[in-house]
């Protein structure tokens, strides 16, 4: 069943590719598809994060926040001159210490992770606003940016260090105790409870798995507009979202697919790309979000007899 | 039979307003077969799970071969070699077999050098379908996961997972409930497997032909109290209706001469 959804998601991809290839002849120039693949990497980042929290029937609205505070901190640091590598250590594991928070909450406080992470992502958010005076900070390290300029072989660093990180949230979740267990706690998480599995460090993992991933969003924005601002990642949370149930992980917990939150954020990237092309002005792409992820939602009811 | 294993003593537990156990108390002995009967809401499962980790008594205290241990989470319980089969299988239905078997106990390993662990799917996979066929239990498939499965199935896995570690105590709370007849033999056949292995069993049952076809002893619970806890022998079980309902009274006053009950029995009012 599953590698036939994947495989419905893949001919989706290539319906819309080829779509756009029809109507613009730029779409499928080499450095247009590089483009897509660049501005996926945010959404496909914080996308992974997001579906081992959803496979935990969990979710995480503070991503967008999460990337604009981790990275702010990160763009201080090294404008202060501290080195590149603990400025990108410092947002990772701020990244991980607020995923840890909004995890607290959510153990701890026995509130709904949709209420913990709301409110979260307006205080993340606030902190953001009020350390940087809601100015932008400009100017960082050539070696940061490499980051974003950098290649290997073919491929933006970049989108290499994101195909990584899936890759590793991938064998994290199928290959470890703590994917089993994440899943479990989102399928059935009494019966977790009563066979052992640890939920409260479990959830807590999770929601820092979440922070790292974006938090290494945050860092490749940063690098790409060299720029480091409250306002980045500002409504990423929906389009992770539509990408992650896009890809076949039910809201109602127990499953994580990776590969197809891979493909879910691809068809987000490309459906923005070719609207771009068409000079589709940018809020009608907000609009093109939002209806995606309702279908998205509407066909996993469907799909699963609800 | 033989010496006492498990000793739980003036057990209380509260839900909110609601006392779920007031003076329970339970005497399991090595080699036997307990059954626990009650009327709805007596408090059967909560005892049992109280054994298991899930629940923590407010009070009492439980005893295993004479001395006192702390079971304060389910891990607890499994590393003393007590496995509870559910009510309802306590399953993940988007997981497969296997991983709801070892669910909690993933074995791990890691390659050579490498020293990232993770989880060894071939070897729980094997060992999944060895105890599955030793129960002589048939599912196609130990990587399908658990929603496919029809509710034997599924309490065959349930039942699986409680053998996984070889444990001492074996807790089934009604374990034959929502099962056609033919299914309840097999369960029935089992337990007496288990027995004669040398496991004990705590069997909760609203089905007094079935305790008496299986059991050795049996405990009354009422309204959260132990009220009586002794052999079958000489027993029929409209006795034992008797006291679930009733209470203690005449029918069984004979069993008291023979000299195994112990402790609070609850006068007949
Ligand atoms: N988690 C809980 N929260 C609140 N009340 C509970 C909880 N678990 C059990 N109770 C209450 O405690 C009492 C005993 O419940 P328990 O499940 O132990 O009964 P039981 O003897 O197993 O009944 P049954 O034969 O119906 O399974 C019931 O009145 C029940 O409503
Ligand atoms: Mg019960």
């Amino acid at each position: 069943m599953a590698p036939l959804e994947r495989l419905g998601l893949v001919f989706f991809l290539t319906a819309i590719a080829g779509l756009f290839s029809v109507v613009s002849p730029h779409f499928l120039a080499y450095q247009n598809v590089v483009n897509i693949l660049v501005q996926s990497t945010p959404t496909l980042l914080t996308a992974v994060g997001m579906t081992v929290v959803i496979a935990t029937a969990g979710i995480d609205l503070s991503v967008g926040s999460v990337m604009a505070l981790s990275s702010i901190l990160a763009a201080l640091a090294m404008k202060a001159q501290w080195p590149m590598a603990s400025g990108i250590a410092i947002s990772l594991l701020l990244g991980i210490a607020m995923g840890f928070v909004n995890g607290l909450g959510v153990t701890g406080l026995r509130v709904s992770p949709f209420i913990v992470t709301l409110g979260t992502a307006g205080i993340y958010r606030a902190l953001a606003l009020i350390l940087t005076d809601a100015r932008p900070i400009y100017g960082l390290p050539l070696g940061f940016r490499t980051l974003a300029m950098g290649q290997i072989g073919p491929l933006p660093l970049s989108v290499v260090l994101a195909l990584l990180t899936v890759l590793v949230v991938y064998l994290i979740t199928c290959w470890t105790c703590f994917g089993a267990h994440a899943r479990a706690v989102g399928d059935n998480s009494q019966a977790a409870y009563r066979m052992g599995v640890p939920v409260k460090a479990t959830l807590l993992w999770t929601y820092g798995l979440s922070g790292a991933t974006s938090a290494l969003a945050g860092l490749v924005i940063v690098a790409r507009l060299n720029t480091a601002e409250a306002i980045a990642g500002l409504g990423i949370e929906l389009e992770a979202i539509a990408a992650v149930v896009m890809g076949g992980t039910s809201f109602f917990g127990g499953e994580a697919r990776i590969s197809g939150t891979l493909l879910g954020a691809l068809i987000m990237g490309t459906l923005v790309n070719g609207l771009t092309l068409l000079n589709v002005p940018s809020y009608y792409q907000q609009l093109v979000t939002g209806l995606v992820f309702i279908l998205a939602v509407v066909a996993d009811r469907i799909r699963r007899g609800l | 039979m033989g010496d006492t294993l498990v000793r739980m003593d003036k057990i209380a537990k509260r839900f909110g307003g609601k006392l779920a156990l007031r003076d329970a108390w339970l005497e399991l002995r090595s080699r036997e077969v307990l059954g626990v009967v009650g009327d709805n809401g007596a408090g059967k499962s909560t005892l049992l799970k109280v054994l298991a980790g899930v629940l923590f008594a407010d009070k009492g205290t439980i005893l295993l071969r004479g001395s006192p241990v702390a079971i304060r989470s389910p891990r607890d319980a499994q590393a003393l070699g007590v496995e509870m089969v559910y009510q309802d299988f306590a399953l993940c239905p988007n997981m497969t077999v296997w991983e709801n078997v070892y669910l909690g106990r993933y074995v791990r390993t890691s390659i050579r050098r490498w020293k990232i662990p993770f989880l060894a799917k071939a070897a729980m996979r094997s060992h999944v379908l060895e105890i599955l066929h030793e129960l002589g239990i048939e599912l196609n498939s130990v990587n399908e996961p658990v929603r496919c499965l029809s509710g034997g199935q599924q309490q065959a896995v349930a039942f699986c997972r409680s053998l996984l570690f070889n444990p001492t105590v074996l807790l089934l709370d009604e374990p034959t409930a929502s099962m056609a007849v033919l299914e309840q033999e097999k369960i029935l056949a089992l337990i007496r497997r288990f027995r004669e292995r040398g496991k004990s069993v705590v069997m909760v049952t609203h089905n007094l032909n079935e305790l008496f076809q299986v059991a050795d002893r049996a405990l009354v619970l009422k309204e959260g109290k132990t009220i009586w806890c002794g052999p079958l022998q000489g027993l029929t079980p409209g006795d034992l209706a008797h006291m679930m309902f009733v209470g203690r009274s005449e029918p069984c006053e004979h069993v008291l001469h023979h000299g195994d009950v112990q402790g609070n029995a609850d006068s007949p009012d």
